[in-house]
């Protein structure tokens, strides 16, 4: 390591020296915080340029800024990633900043109410299939003119513990087509090099969360009735959406929930030359609970 | 370290074992050398266990030249004696155990299920059912006692193929150890995990699959034989490339056993310290069906 880096601050020590990504371009779609932030910092620490994006600009920036200050080149990306213009634009700005795309990491997306299916109304259901269904989709969609033209490319797409979990069904649904889209993609691009997989998180602490899950959606959750309500916090464990709970307990033999920079690990171990025999897979990091796929 | 970039350039300057102690398996040729090259790249001491005490001294020797730590157990780990012995004997030079990779196993023959005799199929068990059983057994005091460790099988995507259906449900076997097994131990802070590969270069192969058995192959007829070979190609993994792996893989390649090695490694590091009871197939895209 030159002398020069001896000094500059470490974004994840959990690298433990490595630098896959020298010279490696990152886009990561989702990255202001949370799961996000921490693949950002990972993909920074071990040498990648990365591209921060975002819906909301003081994020990216925050996020940005950070990663300059450990000496990594870095471009922000401000926009809706459920919209396709904007997934486009994304790969454009990349693409004329870095010049090329070797890595998409789709952390967009993510449950914005907890309640039974019954409680949820239309308007509800479509919001959250727009966030953690069409994110992906339009992302996967627009990275891909790039990567089959380099021959070359990895992505790395998020599901969830919740397609067997409960309070959550739009939700699980979107990343279930998201679990499809990605085995099904990765055997028509394996011929171009470029490799698709899924990393499927369960509850994961994201501490320096200062967005809430309904951020830019006008839609109010549903009044519950009150043993409804109860029962289902007694699941999420309080207030929040993610304390812990009895969904802890009973589904995560290793009885805690997971930092953000767990998750990143294995977002990077699938971004990088270490699965380059890998596509098509979910990899569940869930603390040890069953994934049904 | 100076010189141990030589040992697996895939580490790319990681060093996530530094002061860890990893007993390979079955460490002597294909996907266990390349592990032992790969955990000790990244600043494991390796112990490097085969049934072949010259293939486990060619591993150790290579590891101590580019300045890791390394010693060597010979031993049939069919047998819950040696597997034992193992962990003893780890214990004794290193002081503790903190992975354990079980690359031990590979199928010994290939002929469709009727034509194994019941001495063959008690052979392919006891070399990749048993050894994983018998090694995990044996080294969870060790983990338990430390509140620490991290254990990677070997599953194969022969599960899901053909021509070796007693390896198959053996290595069926393995993931179910592994998966239930992880249940119980994660309250101690041990994780176990499966990589399972499909076909992988082993250009270092010295020991035969049929090592140590006193069993022939059975005498297929021809037009059995020639059916598995257009499906194998020349050999089980040979130069001439077979039909399973344009209809099984969709990157049409062998893996390199260093892709694999950097798989059991990433299970076996603390990148993965939220992941456990977990199969993870390094199958070149082929869909996994567990």
């Amino acid at each position: 390591m030159a002398n020069s880096e001896a000094s500059r601050p470490v974004l994840d020590p959990r690298a433990a020296g490595a630098r896959r990504f020298v010279g490696k371009v990152v886009v990561v779609a989702g990255a202001g915080q949370g799961i996000g932030r921490a693949s950002a910092r990972r993909f920074g620490e071990e040498g990648a340029s990365v591209m921060v994006a975002d819906i909301v600009a003081a994020s990216a920036r925050k996020v940005a800024d950070e990663l300059g200050a450990a000496g990594v080149a870095t471009g922000t990306f401000v926009g809706d990633l459920c919209e396709l213009k904007d997934c486009r634009a994304l790969m454009a700005s990349t693409k004329e900043r870095f010049g090329r795309i070797d890595v998409l990491a789709v952390i967009v997306g993510g449950t914005i109410w907890a309640q039974p299916f019954q409680y949820y109304t239309p308007e509800q259901i479509e919001a959250e299939v727009r966030r953690s269904f069409w994110a992906p989709m339009w992302l996967c969609w627009s990275a891909l003119p790039y990567m089959i033209e380099q021959r070359s490319g990895a992505i790395v797409n998020l599901a969830t513990s919740a397609v067997v979990g409960r309070y959550r069904v739009p939700y699980a649904a979107a990343k279930g087509g998201v679990i499809a889209l990605s085995t099904s993609l990765s055997k028509e691009v394996a011929r171009y090099g470029i490799r698709v997989n899924v990393v499927a998180p369960h509850g994961t602490d994201a501490d320096d969360r200062i967005i809430p899950r309904d951020y830019g959606v006008n839609i109010k959750a549903t009044e519950l009735p009150r043993e409804e309500a109860e029962e289902r916090d007694r699941h999420f464990g309080g207030k929040g959406l993610f304390g812990v709970g009895e969904m802890i307990r009973t589904e995560v033999p290793m009885g805690r929930k997971a930092e953000a920079v767990e998750q990143a690990a294995a977002i990077a171990f699938l971004a990088s030359d270490d699965a380059s025999y890998i596509t098509g897979q979910v990899l569940p990091v869930t603390g040890g609970a069953t994934f049904p796929f | 370290m100076a010189n141990a970039a030589i040992l697996d350039p895939a580490a790319a300057g990681a060093r996530r074992f530094e002061g860890e102690v990893a007993v390979i398996a079955g460490a002597g040729q294909g996907i266990g050398r390349a592990t032992a090259r790969r955990l000790a790249q990244e600043g494991a001491a390796v112990m490097a266990a085969d049934l072949i005490e010259a293939s486990a001294e060619r591993v150790r020797s290579e590891l101590v030249e580019a300045g890791a730590k390394a010693a060597t157990f010979a031993g049939n780990l069919s047998e819950l004696d040696n597997c034992r012995a193992l962990m003893a004997r780890t214990k004794d030079v290193f002081g503790r155990i903190d992975v354990l990779v079980n690359v031990v196993g590979g199928t010994i023959w290939t002929q469709s299920f009727q034509y194994y005799t019941p001495e063959q199929i008690e052979a392919e068990i006891a070399k990749s059912f048993w050894p994983p059983m018998f090694l995990c057994w044996a080294v969870l005091p060790y983990m338990i006692e430390q509140r620490a460790g991290a254990i990677v099988n070997l599953a194969t995507h022969a599960v899901a193929s053909r021509y070796r259906v007693p390896y198959a449900a053996a290595k069926g076997g393995v993931i179910a150890l592994t998966t239930s097994l992880a249940k119980e131990v994660a309250q101690y802070g041990i994780r176990v995990n499966v990589m399972a590969p499909h076909a992988t270069q082993a250009d270092d192969r010295v020991t035969p699959r049929n090592a140590g058995i006193a069993l022939a192959a059975s005498e297929l007829p021809p037009e059995e034989r020639a059916e598995r070979d257009r499906f194998f190609g020349d050999g089980f993994v040979g130069e001439r490339v077979g039909e399973f792996l344009e209809l099984e893989i969709p990157m049409k390649r062998f893996s390199r056993a260093s892709e694999q090695a950097a798989a059991i490694a990433f299970l076996a590091s603390d990148d993965a310290s939220y992941i456990t009871g977990q199969v993870l197939p390094v199958g070149g895209g082929a869909t996994y069906p567990f």
